[in-house]
């Protein structure tokens, strides 16, 4: 075949997410493994400004001198490093016609098509209709249908260095979750600190963790993935799924695993940005209104005694702490009085 | 960061009006700008406008790892899209010195909040300089409110203490906020034995 010939899409018609591209990278990575005959998107550069479903996705226009939210930390899709050595550019690419057959067994084919309708719904989470935890829970919950193995996950935010945000989708993650941060010591935790993906099949005896892996174990827990999540090079916080059964995280699990975290991190990096934006604009209105209270009493006070708005303000705020109450609180008092003895003027000069 | 101190008095002001030792106005808008920060490599600042009383306030943080250039690219989202206000006008700006840069971030928030992506405004030319951090509005409303609360004491209702600003704007052929000054200065020129009473 001519290599400028276009190819035909891919049978599986998919949505993306989050980071459109991000997904349409991570399943032009799954296509290539999953589709016995090798066909691939044709790469060509993604209009700045346009918005492709996957199967047109290609190179990325880079911004910011850096691909657009391709490249992270250590995880080159585009090299596709993660899913097989042999399947890199030179072996799979559309200009080979003579790129190998890729044969999976029946639970590779079942864990891949797990992977993909988790990717699926990660792409239909609309964020600005969940608060921040439902989102980052509904990741979580999307993880584990997407890892073989799991039995939950848990995630953790990191908020100026420290764990922030925990949610989990079962409660012994939030139990597992809650005895690592009480002691310092565990997979996300170190999974946070070395940006790399922190594996183990049996905690119980596990010398990574010497304190944290005897109590999960106990817990009868025994296998745990923990994976950061990592967008624009910066480590977010990590994913920690965990298992009952001994050794249940194979290679596989941990590449769909670090697959699935990519386009999880923008999905929680953008989630971050439109709840702090949330929070701000709460605030910021709250502080408008009570300050439009404020500035009502301390117009009445000025009036009333011939001071200036910061003398008003200290008559105020001295009422307010000898009293115990909130500023806002007086000040309506104060506006609220204001208004009965005007009403109670207008009707005695009517 | 060095910030001028008026815009770091307006923060304060606005944290002390919450009066909630839980909430700091200024810490809140730090964590939002390092959110963007991190997320856009060029980030230089962001401006977020909410509307009270009828009038807006805007409040800008400048400070990134982007080149500080009188070039740069922004994205506008309506605060209604994030069901953070109703008030048209309300909206967050974020901006960078990277052409493009918000390319991306912009078609997957309006994928996320089920928007069209027009409704999320990239802008990717120079629009002018973007300027230190200040809050703008917020003295004009305060001073506004301010002239209201003598116009209440003096017997008007609020709605109608804001009419006679709005009459004496016009008569005046000034602002709003000018008149209000007015109002206000007037109080604190009144000989003592005129203001009429205690609070």
């Amino acid at each position: 075949m001519h290599p400028d010939a276009a190819w035909p899409e891919p049978p599986l018609p998919l949505w993306i997410t989050c980071s459109r591209r991000l997904v349409g990278a991570v399943m032009s990575a799954m296509l290539r493994l999953l589709c016995k005959d090798a066909r691939c998107p044709r790469r060509r550069p993604i209009e700045r400004g346009s918005r492709t479903d996957v199967a047109a996705t290609s190179l990325p226009v880079a911004h910011d001198g850096r691909p657009s939210g391709m490249i992270l930390g250590k995880y080159d899709l585009w090299s596709l490093r993660l899913m097989d050595e042999s399947l890199d550019d030179t072996g799979m690419g559309p200009d080979n016609a003579d790129a190998p057959e890729v044969t999976r067994t029946g639970a590779q084919v079942v864990a891949d098509e797990d992977l993909r309708r988790s990717l699926e719904d990660l792409s239909g989470l609309v964020v600005g209709h969940l608060g921040l935890i439902d989102t980052l829970t509904h990741v979580t919950e999307f993880a584990v249908r997407a890892i073989p193995g799991a039995d939950g996950a848990g995630l953790t935010l990191l908020e100026a260095g420290h764990a922030d945000t925990l949610v989990a989708s079962t409660e012994f993650v939030r139990e597992i979750d809650a005895i690592q941060y009480g002691i310092g010591e565990g997979p996300c935790i170190t999974a946070t600190a070395e940006g790399r993906t922190m594996r183990s099949g049996s905690l119980g005896g596990e010398p990574m963790w010497p304190r944290f892996g005897p109590r999960a174990g106990r817990l009868g827990v025994h296998s745990v993935l923990s994976l950061p999540l990592i967008a624009a090079e910066n480590v977010l916080g990590a994913m920690n799924v965990y298992a009952h059964a001994k050794d249940a995280f194979d290679d596989r699990a941990a590449e769909l695993g670090e697959l699935f975290a990519v386009p999880a991190a923008v999905s929680v990096q953008n989630a971050q940005i439109l709840a702090q934006t949330q929070r701000v604009a709460a605030q910021l209105q709250a502080a408008l209104t009570s300050r439009s209270v404020i500035d009502h009493a301390l117009g009445i006070v000025m009036s009333r005694v011939g001071c200036t708005s910061g003398e008003a303000f200290d008559r105020l705020r001295a009422i307010s702490q000898g009293e115990h109450r909130k500023l806002s609180v007086v000040a309506q008092q104060v506006v609220d009085e204001a208004v009965r003895k005007a009403k109670a003027r207008r009707v005695h000069d009517t | 960061m060095n910030r001028p101190a008026a815009f770091t008095a307006a923060l304060l002001s606005l944290t002390e009006a919450l009066d909630d030792p839980a909430v700091d106005v200024q810490l809140l808008l730090d964590a939002l700008a390092e959110d963007a920060r991190r997320a856009v490599p060029s980030y230089l600042g962001l401006s977020i406008t909410v509307v009270a009383d009828g009038g807006p306030v805007g409040v800008t943080i400048v400070g990134g790892t982007g080149d500080d250039s009188s070039r740069h690219t922004s994205i506008r989202i309506p605060l209604s899209a994030l069901k953070a206000a109703t008030e048209p006008g309300a909206a967050i700006v974020l901006y960078a010195s990277a052409p493009g840069a918000f390319v991306d971030l912009a078609a997957d928030i309006a994928y996320q909040l089920g928007r069209e992506l027009d409704d999320i405004v990239v802008t990717d030319a120079a629009t002018g300089l973007l300027r230190g951090s200040a809050v703008i509005g917020l003295d004009e409303l305060s001073i506004v409110n301010q002239a209201v609360g003598v116009l209440i004491d003096t017997g008007r209702t609020s709605e109608g203490a804001r009419a006679e600003l709005r009459r004496g704007a016009d008569l005046a052929q000034s602002s709003v906020p000018s008149a209000a000054r007015l109002v206000v200065a007037a109080t604190a020129a009144l000989p003592v034995e005129e203001h009429h009473g205690s609070c």
